[in-house]
């Protein structure tokens, strides 16, 4: 197979290309899911990885981008452990150590909080309130019933609120 | 949104925003989604081998190996993002010299290594066994043991996901059963012919056999009543919502009322090889060029031109998957994907080949 494919609807598009337009904001997807820089730079490489494998299917996508997205949720929830992003270390970084992101817990509540969900609540709240997915699409997107996705979205923030609740 | 929801929002949409984006190195990954294809068919049993041995096979029991490509890929709501075909379970050998016995489990989007000989997909949920009969339950990702002994056949699921079990001490039999919320029952059953777990009725008894006995028990203190108005020589098997019956060349669906005895729901033709759907409301089974799908309101033919046909399971409400299996060998040799509403059948590309395990074979 060939990165560099023609879609049947006509778009063309390569490999690197969608990799230099879209890893940034499954990158950021990612981070949200998996709670760290380095967990979230491992899911973002398995799914551009996966990405590269299933190339044909990703450019018959109606959206590529919620194609990726989707093995990147998926990737994430089904590997509890991290170490089962770490088969290689092929994203390349600045020194971490130069320079650091705005630490989020200094000043916001509920992220820390996000972080401690259980993988497929925080899967569901990040897509429902990040990614502003309608439950029917979460559903789709997790292959679970929307109704799965209703109560554990509701077991998610009742959960959230009983933290903070807790913390007052 | 109420306030919880819009500061969630606000809260995630800033960590994001803030987020600072790392350089990503195509060439690496490009090398890195090669190997990872090259691993992906060398998982497959070596392929080529395989392929081999189709061709040898196929001359043998004369398959046509002309299938309906109809559709190409295969219409597949549910085609798996990590490039797996079906959302069903299935194993397949790899190629492990030290341990040729050695396959991964792909199931829910996680790979399990391990050394099976049957699966069993039941109401949404995995399980996998080996020659000795230890079960286990694929529980996100990781395999739980169903027992600490070894069963006497292979767990059931019934209504509300309990699941009940036989073990075989030894000495005699304990029963267990295992309710969603983590309570359960178990008691014992006396040494003699192996009793078999069939399956849970609605309300609560179990459904189980020793030899040609059919009969269920609630728990160990009332003891087990025979299930009245089995025809002899039938097989009895689970089916949401009752029990199916296989017996002179049909599949009865049916029940149990509050007597003991069975009544038939509804029938259709059938040896007994096809699956259930989750409600119990569909069966379907595949013969030579053709899938049968039967409700209690009728049969629809699906054509598929291939012989040595097994209906696996059920994708969806309108969806089987129908492998080409040789007995012999345990080899599969091709996988559709068949709609009962658009009646056609399309071949599912990369799908498991070679030795392999589905839950319907």
């Amino acid at each position: 197979m060939d990165v560099t494919t023609v879609a049947e609807d006509g778009r063309t598009g390569s490999y690197e290309e969608f990799v230099a337009a879209r890893s940034a904001t499954l990158f950021r997807t990612a981070y949200l899911l998996a709670g760290s820089r380095p967990d979230a730079e491992d899911l973002l490489q398995v799914t551009l990885v996966k990405v590269y494998g299933g190339w044909s299917r990703v450019t018959r996508a109606a959206s590529p981008e919620a194609y990726a997205r989707r093995i990147l949720v998926n990737a994430f929830v089904s590997s509890r452990r991290p170490a089962r992003f770490t088969r290689e270390r092929l994203v390349h970084t600045p020194p971490d150590d130069a320079v650091h992101d705005p630490d989020p817990d200094d000043r916001l509540d509920l992220w820390p909080l996000v972080r401690a969900l259980p993988p497929r609540q925080r899967a569901v709240v990040v897509l429902r309130y990040y990614e502003g997915l309608s439950e029917r699409e979460i559903a789709e997107e997790l292959r679970i019933a929307p109704g799965t996705v209703k109560s554990t979205c509701s077991a998610a923030l009742r959960s959230l609120r009983e933290t903070m609740g807790e913390r007052a | 949104m109420n306030d919880l929801e819009q500061r969630l929002a606000d809260e995630l949409g800033a960590v994001a925003t803030e987020l600072r984006t790392p350089r990503v190195a195509v060439p690496g990954l490009v090398a890195a989604g090669r190997r990872e294809r090259v691993r992906r068919r060398s998982a497959v049993a070596g392929l080529v081998v395989a392929a081999v041995a189709v061709v040898a096979t196929s001359s043998v029991a004369g398959l046509r190996g002309d299938h309906d490509r109809a559709v190409e890929p295969a219409p597949a709501p549910v085609v798996d993002d990590l490039a797996r075909p079906l959302s069903l379970p299935w194993w397949e050998t790899i190629d492990d010299q030290d341990d040729p016995d050695m396959g991964v489990l792909h199931a829910a989007g996680s790979e399990t290594p391990f050394r099976a000989t049957d699966v069993r997909y039941l109401q949404g949920r995995t399980f996998v066994g080996n020659d000795a009969q230890w079960w286990w339950e694929l529980v996100e990702g990781a395999l739980e043991p169903v027992a600490d002994l070894p069963l006497t056949g292979p767990p059931v699921v019934g209504p509300d996901s309990a699941r009940l079990w036989v073990e075989d001490t030894g000495t005699d039999y304990g029963v267990g059963v295992a309710l969603r919320d983590g309570s359960g029952t178990a008691f014992s059953l006396p040494p003699g012919e192996r009793p078999l777990a069939i399956g849970l009725t609605e309300d609560g008894r179990l459904l189980m056999t020793r030899g040609a006995e059919v009969f269920l028990g609630r728990d160990g203190r009332r003891g087990p009543t025979p299930v009245l108005g089995v025809p002899e020589g039938a097989e009895i098997a689970a089916r949401a919502g009752g029990f199916a019956l296989y017996a002179g060349g049909r599949v009865v669906a049916g029940r149990i009322d509050d007597t003991g005895r069975i009544y038939q729901e509804w029938g259709t033709d059938g040896d007994g090889a096809g699956v259930w759907s989750d409600d119990g409301e569909r069966y379907a089974e595949a013969s030579d060029g053709e899938v049968r799908v039967a409700t209690r309101s009728g049969e629809t033919g699906v054509p598929l031109d291939a012989d040595l046909l097994r209906v696996v399971g059920w994708e969806s409400e309108t969806e089987v998957v129908v492998a080409q299996w040789i007995e012999v060998d345990g080899a599969v040799t091709g996988v559709w994907r068949c709609s009962t509403s658009e009646v056609r059948c399309a071949e599912v590309a990369d799908a498991p080949n070679g030795k392999a395990l589905l839950p319907g074979l």
